[in-house]
């Protein structure tokens, strides 16, 4: 489970929440509660509402309707250091990498160690035009950490990256998040990632959570690991709505008969 | 391999050999007396009379004077012009004030005021240094204004949310994501600065090139007509030279400037 202490993250209390554009609602009423320190993942189809509801905990954009609230031990102040993660690096091109992980008033000396921390030191003086992809978003996750962040969002980063680059964020993320203790609240289309990196997922349907699950599974997580397979093949079965054809019959049936009471996920669809 | 060695210099030869030839022509009908001294002297001739304005003086003395026109308007057009496109590119009301005038003065050709120029400043210094303004502010104001307004909105959304604001924000963001546009508003403003400068020379000047030029031709001295002529070309050439040589500074970020590696 998850080791790091609480005390820097921050805890997020939403409820009713309600965001609409034009006529057309795209979250209707949704109740969340993010644990400090906790690690949510929020999957669903595309269009679904993931960015908008990621914009709002980012306070980008200000819901139509009902509370949001940071909560945990941090609450007492009122700036909360709350940073996001698009789906684009979106580098300054014009900055060299350390002078785009510099920006906001970062010393130096932090913005070099947070470069040091996504392995990228070697790249100081890079213009980002020069860079990899994977490597830009190494940058923007370093310019993210160099402000300590309490809570940070990640919406759909690694979504244009290579399999083998998308693994070893994975890690790099993971390894991050337990170091620095912050809350993540990543978006994804990749199940496998979302079981990968979450204490917890939640499916977003109709506007609201449709299904929410707790991902008992040790970490660093292995993708082939029965339990795994398991947790990704429920989450599949939800967002197709098709039974997921497992490879192998029997392990399947004792996989999902363990499962479904032990992982704890509850519907609240409307 | 030998071929396309071949290739490579014949590419750097063949666009030579007309102006060669050219020039060769030139020389010969001048001097088997095709072509008259008086429509157009011989390019040695041209030459030396180039020689002799920079020996005596002359051509630095008027070099100077044009320069200085060019420079003082240039800087006083493209100020204004950039002071325009700065308020209108942040401001949404400044720009729903000052825009749509801007856009409907700029169709003016500034060259049809001259005969009004000249009533207002007389036929001094004023009035060319007006005109060479003029013709500096439009290029620079529109390109300005387009470029701030075409700022990526997802890197200045990037940067609000990293608590970039206020005149930071101006000067990391909101600046060098103009400066493309703007580098493209001043070479077009120093291409129109010197087209200004070559009309209000030559309607009326005590110095510089363009009296150079029609100080010439009242003396019927075509070489030197031609002298002043070239020197307006290589200026333009060295103004544009300048722009380039920005270009290649202030935009080694981008890709089409990279060599890779950074400051
Ligand atoms: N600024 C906006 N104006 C109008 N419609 C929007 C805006 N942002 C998102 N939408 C609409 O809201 C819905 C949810 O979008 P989004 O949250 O981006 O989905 P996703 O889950 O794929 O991230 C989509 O139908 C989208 O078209
Ligand atoms: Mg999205």
């Amino acid at each position: 489970m998850t080791e790091q202490s609480t005390s820097w993250g921050v805890g997020i209390r939403a409820r009713n929440l309600q965001r609409h554009f034009g006529n057309l609602t795209v979250l209707k009423g949704l109740d969340l509660d993010i644990r400090a320190g906790e690690s949510l993942v929020i999957i669903g189809r595309s269009g679904c509402g993931k960015s908008t509801l990621l914009r709002l905990l980012a306070g980008l954009d200000q819901p139509d309707g009902g509370q949001l609230e940071f909560t945990g031990e941090t609450s007492g102040t009122s700036d909360h250091s709350v940073r996001m993660m698009y789906q684009e690096p979106r580098l300054l091109p014009w900055k060299t990498v350390i002078g785009n992980v510099e920006i906001g008033k970062v010393e130096s000396a932090r913005a070099k160690f947070a470069l040091h921390e996504v392995e990228l030191d070697s790249k100081a003086r890079h213009w980002p035009a020069s860079l990899s992809g994977g490597q830009k978003q190494r940058v923007a996750l370093a310019r993210a950490l160099a402000h300590r962040p309490e809570l940070l969002l990640l919406d759909e980063p690694l979504g244009a990256l290579d399999a083998l680059t998308r693994s070893t964020m994975h890690r790099l993320i993971e390894n991050l998040w337990q170091e620095h203790g912050f809350t993540l609240v990543m978006v994804t289309h990749d199940v496998s990632e979302a079981v990968m990196l979450a204490d917890r997922v939640i499916v977003l349907d109709g506007g609201a959570i449709g299904l929410d699950v707790s991902i008992r599974l040790p970490r660093p997580r292995v993708a082939t690991d029965p339990a795994f397979v398991g947790y990704e093949a429920r989450l599949l079965e939800y967002l197709t709505g098709v039974p997921a054809e497992a490879p192998d019959e029997t392990v399947s049936k004792h996989k999902r008969a363990t499962l479904l009471p032990e992982s704890g996920y509850l519907a609240i669809s409307n | 391999m030998s071929l396309s060695i071949r290739n490579r210099v014949l590419a750097g030869v063949l666009p030579w050999i007309l102006p060669v030839v050219l020039l060769l022509a030139w020389q010969t009908g001048a001097q088997l007396g095709w072509i008259t001294a008086r429509v157009l002297p011989a390019p040695t001739d041209v030459v030396a009379a180039g020689w002799r304005l920079t020996v005596s003086g002359e051509l630095w003395f008027h070099l100077k004077s044009s320069f200085e026109r060019a420079a003082v308007g240039f800087v006083i057009g493209g100020g204004i012009g950039l002071a325009l496109g700065f308020a209108t590119g942040l401001s949404r009301w400044l720009s729903l004030l000052l825009d749509s005038t801007l856009q409907m003065v700029r169709n003016i050709p500034h060259l049809a005021l001259i005969p009004l120029v000249i009533l207002w400043f007389g036929i001094d210094e004023t009035a060319k240094i007006f005109l060479v303004a003029l013709g500096s502010v439009f290029p620079i104001y529109l390109n300005t204004y387009h470029g701030i307004r075409n700022v990526d909105p997802q890197l200045l959304e990037m940067a609000r949310s990293y608590g970039v604001k206020g005149f930071a924000l101006f000067w990391h963001v909101v600046l060098p994501g103009a400066l493309p546009s703007i580098l493209v508003g001043v070479r077009f403003a120093l291409g129109f600065m010197w087209l200004t400068l070559i009309v209000s020379e030559t309607i009326s000047a005590t110095d510089g090139i363009g009296y150079l030029a029609m100080d010439a031709r009242e003396f019927m001295q075509t070489d030197v007509v031609l002298v002043a002529i070239l020197l307006y070309a290589v200026l333009g050439k060295l103004a544009d030279l300048c722009a380039k040589g920005l270009e290649l500074w202030w935009l080694r970020w981008h890709p089409a400037y990279q060599r890779g590696e950074g400051v």
